[in-house]
C-alpha cells in the first residue's frame, strides 16, 4: 500500500490542528471549539480523501532525444487514466541531476478524463552537460486541499546526453593564417609536407623534417636546403583543454572547466562546417584523449567527450609536452587552460617559432566563485596576476564573459 | 543568478517591471484584514486596530505599483519603517503594562504589512500562515464578531488553498494549473466531508475548563472573570478603566480588589411575598449577576413557607431549622456567581446551597440558614463586580430512591401543609378534580402546574384582590390572569390542599445563556417567584406555574448560540432538577474522577440525537400495547435502547477517564511530559538515520573483509579472489551511489557506468569480465586474473574515496 505522508503544509496544518484542540480543551469555549474542530474537520477529510488520489494513473516514458545545455531538452512522458472518474491534477517528478530545479523536476499535470491517455512533452531546461540515467518517474497525488500526499513510483528507464553548450561562432572567429614566410627567392614558403607539388628547394628552417633535406642543394649553396611544397590551404587547429581537477572552479553550472568545454565544443562544431583539420587533446578523468583528422568526421566523439569529460589528475604541462612535437608550421592553437603555469611560456615560444599561431585563453578559478555568493565576490581583473609570458598575454575569461568576445581575436 | 539579481536584471529590462504577484493576490489580503479583525476586534487598541484595517487596502496596492516609481530600495525603506514601528509600538504598550500576549500579537499585526512591500512571490505563503495564527489566536476570546469572521475566514482560506494544491504537493510555487474548473467535484466532496466531520468533532469537543491563570497572564478570559464588554462602545471606554488609582488591572484574575466596597446594606423589608405583589419584578434591563453552572436551575432568593391568605411569609421556625443530611450521597454542582447589581443582601445560588467561598469576605458580615447566606444588615456590599463560588445540592433520583425516608428538614411535612381558614370551598375542590384518578403525588403536581398554566393567561401587571379577599381564590376564579406571584401562590394553595408539601420560593429564573462565556446572564427582568414541592422519591423539586412562554430564557448569540446551548428546553417541561443533564452530575460516582462538573452531552443537538432512540422506543412501546402484541408484552424498546446507550455511555466514560488520566498526569508533569514527548519525535526522526548510517558502515566493513580476503589468497584460491573482489565491487558501488538496475547485465551495467565516470566503469569493466570469465567460462581463474581484479576493485575504493575527498 501507497503510504500517505504530510506536505509541508500539511505538517504545518497538523501542528496547528494539535495546538488548536489543545488550546480548546484548555480554554472551553464555542469559538475554540469551533476553530478547533473545523481543523480536525479538515485534516481528517484530507486524510481520507488522499487514498482516492492516484489510484488507477499509470504512466510511462515515451521516447526522447538529446539535448545541450543552455536549451530545453524534451524528456516526455505518457499518462494515462484507467478510471471512469475524473481525475485532479496531478505532480510527476523525476530525480535529475541536470537541471536548476535540482534534485527534482517538476511537472503539473492538468485533471485527467475517464479514460485519457496524454503525452506530456515536459520541455527541461538543461544546464549541466554529461550523460544522465533516467530511472523513476514519482506520480505525486493527494487531497484536494494538498496537505497530504501519496507517491508512487514508476521504474521507466531511460538516459539522456546533455551536450556542451555551443555557440554560433561562424561569422567571428578569424581562422586566417598568418602569411606564408618567404623563400630567398621571394616566393611563399609551404607547410613542408604537408602540399602535394614540388616547386623548389628553400633555406632549411628548424621546424623542417630531415626527410625533406636536399643534399644536392645544400652542397651547391653551401648550408641546409629542404625541397618546397605548394601551401596547403586547409587550416589545422589544435585545441588542447586543461582539465586538471584542483584546479576547477567551486560553481556547479558555470565554472571555468565549463567555460572552457563551451568554447571548446564551440570551436569544434564552428570547425567541422569548414574544412579544416582539428587535433583536439584533453584528458577525461586519468586517461588522455586524442582526436585528430578531419573536423567534420572527429566533431561527434569531441563533442560526446566534452559532454562528458570529467577532471583528473592530469596536467595541462603533460598534455602540451606530449602534442609539442606534432604542431605543424601555421597552425592555429587553442590554449584553454585554467592555470598560468611558468612552463607554459617556454612551450608557446617555441610553437611561435615554428609559426603556430597561439590563442590562449585563460579561465583562473578565482573568477568563477559558486553562485550563492555571487554578489560579494565580483570578478575583478585587478585580483588576478599575470605572470610575464613573453610575447603571449591570455585573454581571462570570468564567470561573466561572452564566448564570442572570448574568440574574436585577432 | 540570485533572486536579488533577477530582480534587478527585470527592471532594466523591463522599465514597467513590478514585483511578483501570485494568482489570486487580493484575497491573501483580505485574509490579513480578517485576521487582524480577528486578533484585534474589542481586544487590542481601538484606535490602532482601526488604523491596521485602514492600511491593508492600500498596502495591498503596492504590489501593482511598477519599481520606476515606488524602487526597490524605497521598498526596502518601508518594510524597515514597518519592523521598527512594530518594534516601537510594543515598546509603548510594555510601559502601559498591556499583557505580553497582546503586545506580541499587535507587534504582529503590524509587522504583518511588511510583506505587502516585499517583491518575492514566496511570501505570500507566509502571510497566509500569519493570518491564520491571528485568526486561531482570536479564537480564544469569544466574541460574536469572530463568529461572523469564522465563515469568511474559512471560504477564503479554502479557496487559496484548493488554488495551489499543486504547488503544496510539490513544494515548488512555479507550478501552475487550472485548479477549480476540472477538479470541483473533488472539491466539493472534501468541504462536504469537512462539513460532516466538524459536526461530529464539535459535538465531541468540550471538556473540563482549565483552572487557574497558566503559565503566564494573559489578556483573554479564564475561570474568574467574563472581561469582554458586550458592546463595541465598551471596547472604547476599555483602555481608560486601565488607567485607575490602583494601577491597571489585569483582566481575568478578580475584580475585587481588597478594601473596596459597594452600597450599605438595607435594613431587612418586610418578610413576605405578596401574591399580588409586582409581578417578575421590576421591569429593568440591568444585568444583576452572571453565573457559570453546569446546568439550568432557577436562582434561589428566598423561601416562604407560611400563608395568610394574602401575604406569603418565611417563619423563624423555618429560617433556622437546621439541616439533617442523613448521610445521603450527594455530588455538589460548583457555580461561580459574579454580581454586578446588588438588589438584595442574598448571595443567590440554586437550591440548596451548602458551602460558599467567598474569597476575602469575612464570616462574621454574613449570616446563613439552611439554604443560603446573605449579608448583615450593617455591613457594607462589597463593590461590583463581586464573585463568589457556591456549592449546591441537589439529591440524585436514584439514590432517592433507594432509600426510605428522604426527609432531611427539622421541621415536620405537616408544616408544610398549613393553609389558612379562609380558603374557599370551590378552591378546594378546584384541587380535587384536577388530581381526580391521580394517585402517584408527581403526576398530581404536573397536573396542577399544568392545569395553571393551559388555563391562565399571564398578565404582567395584575390587579390587586380586594381587601379582604382570598387572593387565589381571586386569582383562580375572578382575575384569571396574573403575573408570578399569583401562579406561585396558587400552585402552592392547591398542591397544600392535595397534601404535598409545598412552600413558595423567589429569586430569578435561569436567565440568559450566552453560549460564547458559557455564562447565564440573569437581568432585572428575570425575578421571579415559582413552588417548591416535596416528594419522597425526588426531594424538593422546583415547579413553576408560570406558562414558560412568559419565562424569559433567550441564547446568545442569536442563531449560533444553539450549537453552544447544551441545556435545550427540557427545564420548561420537567422540574429542572430532575432534567437529565442534572440527574447526570448530581449522581454520585465513584468511579469517576471528576468533581461533577461533567459535560456529558455538549450539545443540545447531540443530545436529541442520542436521545432519539430511546424517543422510538417508547413510540413502540405505545403502539405495541395499543396493538396488544402479546409475543412482545414483556419486551421494551425504550429500555432496550436505554441499556444501549449506558453502555455506550460507560464505554465513553471508560475512555474518556483515562483520556483525562493522561491528562492530569500530564498537568502535573507538563515539563516533564513536553520533553518525553520531544525526545520521542527526535527518536522516531533520528533512529532511521542512525540505522542507515551503521548499515553503511556495516557494509564499508563487508567491502573492506572481502578486499582483504582477496589480497591474502589471491594467489592460492584465485576463483575466490576474484568472486570477493566482484562482490566488494558491486557492494561499493551500490552504497556510493551507483546501483545496479534489476536484471541488468553485468557488461551493461560497467558500460553505462563509464559513461557517466570513465574511470569506474573502466575498473568495474574489467572486473565484471573476470568475474563472468571465471563463473560461466572454461577458462581457469589464475594468480594473475586475480591480481588485476583485486588491482582494479582498490582502485575504485580509491577513485571513490578521492571523490568523496573532492
Amino acid at each position: 500500500m501507497i503510504m500517505i505522508r504530510p506536505t509541508a503544509r500539511g505538517m504545518v496544518m497538523l501542528l496547528a490542528t494539535a495546538g488548536c484542540t489543545g488550546a480548546a480543551f484548555v480554554n472551553v469555549n464555542l469559538t475554540t471549539a469551533l476553530i478547533a474542530s473545523g481543523m480536525m474537520a479538515i485534516t481528517a477529510s484530507s486524510f481520507i480523501l488522499a487514498f482516492f488520489s492516484i489510484h488507477k494513473i499509470d504512466v510511462r516514458r515515451a521516447p526522447n532525444r538529446d539535448g545541450s545545455c543552455g536549451s530545453a531538452v524534451q524528456l516526455p512522458f505518457i499518462i494515462s487514466n484507467r478510471s471512469w472518474l475524473w481525475r485532479q491534477g496531478i505532480v510527476v517528478r523525476e530525480r535529475l541531476d541536470f537541471t536548476y530545479k535540482y534534485p527534482f523536476f517538476y511537472e503539473a499535470v492538468e485533471a485527467l478524463a475517464p479514460y485519457e491517455t496524454r503525452l506530456v512533452k515536459r520541455p527541461i531546461p538543461a544546464l549541466k552537460r554529461g550523460f544522465y540515467m533516467l530511472n523513476c518517474l514519482d506520480v505525486m497525488g493527494g487531497d484536494p486541499a494538498g496537505f497530504f500526499c501519496r507517491i508512487r513510483k514508476f521504474r521507466c528507464q531511460g538516459e539522456v546526453m546533455i551536450y556542451p553548450e555551443v555557440r554560433d561562432l561562424s561569422q567571428r572567429v578569424n581562422f586566417k593564417r598568418r602569411q606564408a614566410a618567404l623563400s630567398i627567392n621571394g616566393r611563399p614558403l609551404g607547410i613542408t609536407g604537408q602540399g602535394q607539388e614540388f616547386f623548389g628547394v628553400r633555406e632549411y628552417s628548424n621546424y623542417d623534417e630531415m626527410r625533406f633535406i636536399h643534399w644536392k642543394s645544400s652542397a651547391r649553396h653551401g648550408k641546409l636546403m629542404v625541397k618546397e611544397f605548394e601551401a596547403n590551404c586547409m587550416s589545422h587547429i589544435y585545441i588542447i583543454l586543461d582539465s586538471e581537477r584542483k584546479l576547477t572552479g567551486y560553481d556547479f553550472f558555470d565554472g571555468n572547466l565549463e567555460l572552457l568545454i563551451k568554447v571548446a565544443a564551440s570551436l569544434t562544431t564552428m570547425l567541422a562546417g569548414m574544412h579544416s583539420r582539428l587535433t583536439f587533446v584533453t584528458a577525461n578523468g586519468n586517461e588522455k584523449i586524442r582526436f585528430h583528422g578531419e573536423a567534420v568526421s572527429i566533431c561527434g566523439d569531441v563533442i560526446k567527450t566534452l559532454a562528458v569529460l570529467q577532471p583528473g589528475k592530469i596536467n595541462f604541462e603533460d598534455l602540451v609536452d606530449e602534442e609539442l612535437d606534432r604542431f605543424a608550421y601555421n597552425s592555429i592553437f587553442y590554449c584553454l587552460t585554467m592555470s598560468e603555469p611558468d612552463y607554459l611560456s617556454e612551450r608557446l615560444e617555441i610553437l611561435i617559432g615554428r609559426g603556430v599561431e597561439t590563442r590562449w585563453i585563460y579561465a583562473p578559478r578565482k573568477l568563477f566563485p559558486a553562485r550563492e555568493y555571487g554578489s560579494k565576490t565580483r570578478s575583478r581583473y585587478a585580483d588576478i596576476d599575470i605572470k610575464s609570458t613573453g610575447s603571449i598575454v591570455p585573454v581571462i575569461a570570468n564567470q561573466d564573459t561572452d564566448i564570442l568576445k572570448l574568440l574574436t581575436y585577432e | 543568478m540570485n533572486k536579488n539579481q533577477e530582480i534587478r536584471k527585470a527592471i532594466r529590462h523591463d522599465f514597467a517591471a513590478r514585483p511578483e504577484r501570485v494568482p489570486y493576490h487580493p484575497v491573501y489580503f483580505l485574509m490579513v484584514a480578517v485576521g487582524i479583525t480577528a486578533a484585534l476586534w474589542q481586544h487590542g487598541h481601538p484606535f490602532y486596530t482601526l488604523t491596521l484595517l485602514a492600511l491593508v487596502i492600500p498596502c495591498s496596492l503596492v504590489a501593482y505599483v511598477p519599481y520606476r516609481y515606488f524602487p526597490l530600495f524605497a521598498r526596502r525603506v518601508m518594510m524597515s519603517l514597518i519592523t521598527c514601528s512594530a518594534l516601537a509600538w510594543g515598546v509603548l504598550r510594555l510601559t502601559q503594562r498591556v499583557t505580553p500576549d497582546k503586545i506580541m500579537i499587535e507587534c504582529i499585526c503590524l509587522f504583518i504589512l511588511v510583506f505587502a512591500f516585499s517583491p518575492r512571490a514566496k511570501n505570500y505563503g507566509y502571510m497566509l500562515l500569519v493570518s491564520v495564527l491571528l485568526l486561531l489566536y482570536g479564537a480564544l476570546m469569544p466574541r460574536s464578531v469572530y463568529l461572523l469572521l469564522i465563515p469568511v475566514a474559512f471560504v477564503l482560506t479554502m479557496f487559496m488553498i484548493y488554488g495551489s494544491r499543486i504547488n503544496g504537493l510539490a513544494g515548488d510555487p512555479d507550478l501552475k494549473v487550472r485548479v477549480f474548473k476540472y477538479n470541483w467535484g473533488k472539491i466539493l466532496l472534501h468541504l462536504l466531508m469537512v462539513c460532516g466531520f466538524w459536526l461530529y468533532f464539535y459535538a465531541l469537543m468540550p471538556a473540563e475548563e482549565m483552572k487557574g491563570e497558566g503559565l503566564f497572564v494573559t489578556s483573554f478570559r479564564n475561570l474568574y472573570s467574563s472581561y469582554f464588554p458586550p458592546d463595541v462602545n465598551e471596547w472604547f471606554k476599555n483602555t481608560q478603566r486601565r488607567k485607575g488609582k490602583n494601577g491597571p488591572t489585569t483582566p481575568g484574575k478578580n475584580p475585587v480588589t481588597a478594601g473596596k466596597q459597594g452600597p450599605k446594606v438595607p435594613a431587612k423589608s418586610k418578610n413576605g411575598m405578596q401574591s399580588s405583589g409586582k409581578g417578575a419584578g421590576p421591569p429593568g434591563k440591568d444585568m444583576v449577576f452572571r453565573v457559570k453552572a453546569p446546568v439550568k436551575l432557577y436562582w434561589l432568593a428566598q423561601i416562604y413557607d407560611y400563608y395568610d391568605g394574602d401575604t406569603w411569609f418565611a417563619t423563624d421556625k423555618m429560617t433556622r431549622q437546621k439541616h439533617n443530611h442523613k448521610n445521603i450521597p450527594t455530588r455538589p454542582l460548583k457555580l461561580e456567581f459574579i454580581m454586578e447589581k446588588w438588589l438584595s443582601p442574598v448571595l443567590y445560588s440554586a437550591f440548596r446551597a451548602e458551602y460558599y467561598d467567598l474569597g476575602s469576605i469575612m464570616s462574621s458580615q454574613i449570616e446563613s440558614n439552611f439554604y443560603h447566606s446573605r449579608f448583615k444588615n450593617n455591613q457594607h456590599f462589597p463593590a461590583a463586580p463581586f464573585a463568589y463560588g457556591v456549592n449546591s445540592i441537589v439529591y440524585s433520583e436514584q439514590v432517592l430512591r433507594n432509600r426510605k425516608n428522604n426527609w432531611t428538614e427539622q421541621l415536620n411535612k405537616k408544616h408544610y401543609l398549613q393553609l389558612p381558614g379562609n380558603i374557599s370551598s370551590r378552591v378546594k375542590k378546584l384541587a380535587k378534580d384536577i388530581t381526580e384518578n391521580i394517585k402517584d403525588p408527581y403526576e398530581k403536581a404536573i397536573a396542577l402546574r399544568n392545569h395553571l398554566r393551559e388555563k391562565y393567561a399571564y398578565k404582567q401587571e395584575s390587579k390587586a384582590p380586594p381587601a379582604g379577599r382570598e387572593a387565589v381564590d381571586f386569582f383562580l376564579f375572578d382575575l384569571k390572569e396574573g403575573h408570578c406571584e399569583y401562579y406561585a401562590s396558587a400552585l402552592a394553595v392547591l398542591a397544600r390542599l392535595n397534601g404535598l408539601p409545598t412552600r413558595v420560593a423567589t429569586g430569578f429564573s435561569p436567565g440568559n445563556y450566552n453560549a460564547l462565556s458559557k455564562l447565564f446572564e440573569v437581568h432585572e427582568y428575570h425575578a421571579h417567584a415559582w413552588t417548591q414541592i416535596f416528594f419522597e422519591e425526588y426531594g424538593w423539586l422546583t415547579m413553576d406555574g408560570t406558562p414558560p412562554g412568559y419565562i424569559v430564557s433567550r441564547t446568545t448569540p442569536f442563531g449560533m448560540g444553539v450549537l453552544g446551548d447544551p441545556f435545550g428546553n427540557e427545564w420548561k417541561v420537567r422540574p429542572p432538577e430532575l432534567a437529565i443533564r442534572t440527574q447526570e452530575l448530581a449522581t454520585p460516582d465513584p468511579s469517576q474522577k471528576t468533581d461533577g462538573n461533567d459535560e456529558l452531552f455538549a450539545d443540545k443537538l447531540l443530545y436529541d440525537v442520542v436521545m432519539l432512540p430511546e424517543t422510538i422506543g417508547k413510540l413502540a412501546d405505545s403502539l405495541i400495547s395499543k396493538l396488544n402484541i402479546k409475543k412482545l408484552e414483556n419486551f421494551s424498546f425504550s429500555n432496550a435502547f436505554r441499556q444501549l446507550r449506558k453502555t455506550l455511555e460507560n464505554v465513553y466514560r471508560s475512555l474518556r477517564n483515562r483520556l483525562l488520566n493522561m491528562l492530569d498526569w500530564f498537568k502535573a508533569n507538563i515539563i516533564l511530559g513536553i520533553l518525553c514527548a520531544l525526545a520521542v519525535a527526535m527518536l522516531m526522526a533520528i533512529t532511521p538515520l542512525i540505522a542507515r548510517a551503521l548499515h553503511r558502515r556495516y557494509e564499508k566493513y563487508r567491502c573492506k573483509k572481502w578486499l582483504r580476503n582477496a589480497s591474502e589468497f589471491h594467489e592460492k584460491a584465485p576463483g575466490k579472489a576474484i568472486r570477493n573482489c566482484y562482490m566488494a565491487t558491486r557492494k561499493m558501488l551500490e552504497i556510493n551511489g551507483f546501483p545496479r538496475i534489476n536484471n541488468m547485465d553485468l557488461i551493461d551495467y560497467a558500460a553505462q557506468l563509464q559513461r557517466t565516470h570513465n574511470e569506474l566503469g573502466s575498473d568495474a569493466l574489467a572486473v565484471f569480465f573476470l568475474y563472468n570469465q571465471m563463473e560461466y567460462s572454461s577458462f581457469p581463474a589464475t594468480p594473475a586474473k586475480a591480481g588485476t581484479a583485486l588491482k582494479r576493485s582498490l582502485h575504485i575504493a580509491e577513485v571513490i574515496n578521492e571523490n568523496k575527498a573532492a
